[in-house]
């Protein structure tokens, strides 16, 4: 008996030798597998015969997702009714990663990713080299989700100027608030019609959150949120130094004066757009091809224009430019994996494919040698033949499914694929940043990581209190309220919300601790 | 024999004037519709469109036909509508029928049952695990069959079964018909306009159905083209950054003219039905509003 039960240890310690020893199964050579996918329809048309395609298949051998797709408005419909109750596919495309995990995290649906890191070294490696990817592992330290990599922050938006309406009324491009404001003014003078300012048809939020870039006031995404000083967590409204007050008091400005259009907060994409094609902008705030590429769909543009860094808001203060993705972002979007899942080493071994530099080089670039090249700065660039997005497409460039969803990111692509002007907008702004001559604005904390308890504490009181600022930010702009009224209007706010205890919850939350250190990247 | 003409009233003046203002507003979303859906993107930008194209373009109809999942999804659609409507008139023919009839013992307890269902319902969660555990999900059948019977359609089926005069049953009866016999070559040869018109409503139902796909269908091939047209209408709308981000761009077409081709596409099945049914349709509109 004591014979038997020794030789069944020394088996059992034998076999756990080779779990340490395991290795990637990809690519795999058995038996097709077939997983099920269900993720958001994004319009991607995928050829899998497609040299790209084919040369992916190369890396991952024969196991395959097959996707199925929903409507992009109605998809967290669907995804709820899987998580709600428990009929997930074998991998699914969610949003919200940190809130899925929370919420669902301890239900038993989803695949535990740190029990196969041997089939996974990319995602190894990366957890190492990237800890915000870290900052999505659920209370016990289980890995749930496989997320976007971003290596580097992403810059893709920034200000332009029509140098043919600023060239007609003999005026530079401004280096300060007052100096734009100024344009602003002769422009109106001389173009009743015209629109001074416009970006996207996104409403209130997206204005505040590019004519922040300005003063450097803090706001997340365009509206008054709490914000760690460096010391302790706080809320705009609280700090005269937020920068708050002086965001609104431009918008009130630029509305009053006629510089905004005034159906500003309500105007659609198309309305916007045609003001553009009309040409009867000055300036102007979007992702950096967005004229040339979305609005004149690739056509030329009949007036010149150019790419311009945010104003300072005085003399002598800093020039601000917003980070359209930092690379330490907490990501948002990841891959989930059913529990019950069939092979799950095999899975594991295909999402590590999925993610690696080569898939993602793939996804973006092609094959080397046929669709591109490196160049002797070893940047690269695409070949003739496809330098045309349609010949891309059919090449198999960005037009597969697994890797347009979570892909180790490769943001040499957009800027290849950037108009001149994009392209030089990038350069103008990057290079500010690199050099100093621009702050990227950046939080110094996330959100905490808040318990469901936390969570609670924290809605109850935000809710209320954020609704009637969103509302009465508009009546300052529209001029409703004077700006006189603005401390009259903070006093309101905090009876909405038992200010005290949510700044005490802040703090006591799980801290989520963004880099100091910015990586920003040129491409020429 | 001379016929007397009805004298037209200023009422009835008035009601032509007001009909074919009706007429308008409900044509003119359709007829705009068409010539967005016609018109060039390249001359068209950003530009209104009202009644006439801009540029003429049949790009549109070219980028979305080409695709051959509207032909499949056309045919799923087609096939969904067709056995949902047959199964739907069949099921509550066969649960309104017995309720027609007087003698029928507890009647009144299945009527007032039927009758909650319209008022309560358990839920979308608790329905889509019905559905898993009845092992419909992503099948051809729960496109068809959890509408199979609606409560009110019963109720107006029953309400109608019971204005038919009862001495036609007895004399069947008589001759030794039984209740199937009775209903199939009696009773529903008599219901044309009730069986029409909610063959109608039925086809349309199905028709419009995105919902139901949505929620149970994973496989693309079993798709009805409105979820194709839901992903269309959605995928163009930059109406965030996050989706804009997402979305690649077409060359030649614009999100505008693409909408409207596919609206377009979706409606002209719908739009050549209905006059065939309009007989029908006007005789079977009231029923159920007379109580038997």
């Amino acid at each position: 008996m004591k014979k038997l039960c020794a030789l069944f240890l020394a088996l059992l310690l034998t076999l756990s030798c080779f779990a340490a020893f395991a290795e990637p199964l990809t690519p795999y050579d058995g038996e097709a597998v077939v997983y099920e996918g269900y993720t958001a329809d994004l319009g991607i048309t995928e050829d899998r015969e497609s040299p790209v395609y084919q040369a992916y298949k190369a890396l991952t051998g024969n196991v395959t997702i097959e996707w199925s797709t929903g409507p992009w408005a109605d998809f967290d419909t669907k995804t709820s009714m899987f998580l709600n109750t428990g009929d997930l596919p074998d991998i699914v495309w969610l949003r919200n990663s940190s809130n899925v995990v929370s919420n669902y995290g301890d239900m038993g649906y989803f695949l535990n990713f740190m029990d196969y890191l041997d089939y996974m070294p990319n995602l190894k490696a990366y957890l190492e080299e990237y800890p915000q990817l870290s900052n999505l592992k659920a209370p016990d330290g289980a890995l749930y989700c496989i997320n976007d990599v971003e290596p580097t922050d992403y810059i893709d938006e920034g200000f332009f100027v029509n140098k043919t309406e600023l060239d007609k009324l003999g005026l530079e491009v401004p280096k300060t608030w007052s100096e734009m404001l100024e344009a602003m003014r002769a422009y109106k003078a001389a173009n009743p019609e015209g629109t001074p300012f416009i970006t996207y048809g996104w409403g209130q939020s997206y204005y505040e959150y590019c004519l922040s870039s300005i003063n450097g006031a803090h706001t997340a995404f365009g509206s008054a949120q709490f914000y760690y000083d460096g010391e302790k967590w706080t809320h705009p409204l609280l700090e005269k130094d937020s920068g708050y007050r002086e965001l609104v008091e431009m918008m009130s400005t630029m509305y009053a004066e006629g510089l905004l259009h005034p159906e500003y907060s309500t105007m659609s994409d198309d309305q916007a757009y045609q003001i553009v094609l009309d040409g009867s902008w000055l300036f102007s705030f979007w992702y950096l091809n967005t004229i040339w590429g979305e609005i004149f769909l690739r056509d030329e543009v009949p007036y010149e224009y150019e790419a311009m860094l945010a104003p300072a808001y005085e003399e002598g203060d800093p020039v601000y430019q917003v980070l359209t993705v930092p690379y330490d972002n907490t990501p948002g979007w990841g891959y989930f994996v059913n529990a019950d899942v069939k092979n799950p080493e095999l899975i594991c071994s295909l999402l590590d494919t999925i993610i690696s530099k080569e898939a993602s080089e793939l996804y973006n670039w092609g094959v080397k040698g046929e669709t591109f090249d490196v160049d002797e700065n070893g940047n690269r660039y695409f070949l003739e033949g496809y330098t045309d997005n349609a010949a891309r497409k059919a090449a198999g460039v960005e037009n597969f499914m697994d890797v347009r969803y979570i892909q180790y990111k490769m943001r040499d692509v957009t800027y290849a694929g950037n108009g001149p002007v994009a392209r030089a907008a990038y350069d103008l702004i990057v290079g500010a940043l690199a050099s100093g001559d621009a702050i990227g604005i950046r939080a110094l904390r996330a959100k905490p990581a808040f318990t469901a308890e936390q969570n609670e504490i924290v809605a109850s009181n935000t809710t209320p209190m954020q609704t009637y600022i969103d509302e009465n930010i508009m009546y300052f702009i529209d001029g409703t309220r004077s700006m006189d009224e603005w401390d009259a209007f903070v006093e309101e706010t905090l009876q909405y919300c038992d200010m005290e205890t949510v700044l005490k919850t802040y703090e006591e939350a799980e801290q989520i601790e963004y880099s100091t250190e910015r990586k920003y990247v040129t491409y020429n | 024999m001379n016929q007397v003409r009805k004298k037209v009233t200023p009422f009835d003046a008035f009601l032509v004037a007001l009909m074919v203002v009706l007429s308008c507003i409900f044509i003119y979303p359709l007829l705009n519709m068409l010539a967005l859906s016609f018109s060039n993107s390249q001359d068209l930008k950003s530009l209104p469109v009202y009644l006439w194209p801009i540029g003429f373009s049949l790009e549109s109809y070219k980028a979305l036909l080409s695709d051959n999942r509207i032909l499949l999804y056309y045919w799923n659609t087609i096939q969904y509508a067709a056995v949902g409507t047959v199964i739907m008139l069949l099921c509550t023919s066969l649960m309104a029928y017995p309720l027609s009839i007087r003698a029928l013992r507890g009647r009144r307890t299945i009527s007032i049952l039927l009758t909650i269902t319209m008022f309560f319902g358990g839920g979308l969660i608790p329905y889509y695990v019905t559905i898993m555990r009845l092992k419909l999900i992503d099948t051809f059948w729960v496109m068809v069959l959890p509408g199979a019977i609606s409560a009110y359609n019963v109720i107006v089926f029953k309400t109608f079964f019971m204005s038919i005069p009862e001495a036609l049953s007895e004399s069947a009866f008589l001759d030794g018909a039984g209740h199937f016999r009775v209903l199939f070559q009696i009773v529903l040869p008599l219901s044309k306009a009730v069986l029409a018109t909610f063959a109608l409503f039925s086809i349309v139902g199905y028709w419009n159905d995105y919902m139901t796909a949505l929620l149970y269908l994973r496989d693309d091939s079993k798709y009805p083209i409105q979820l194709l047209m839901r992903r269309l209408l959605v995928l163009m709308d930059y109406k965030d950054a996050t989706t804009a981000q997402l979305l690649k761009d077409y060359r030649q077409i614009s999100s505008r003219t693409t909408k409207a081709a596919a609206t377009i596409i979706t409606v002209v099945p719908i739009l050549c039905i209905y006059p065939f049914m309009q007989k029908h349709f006007a005789k079977g509109v009231l029923v159920g509003s007379v109580k038997a």
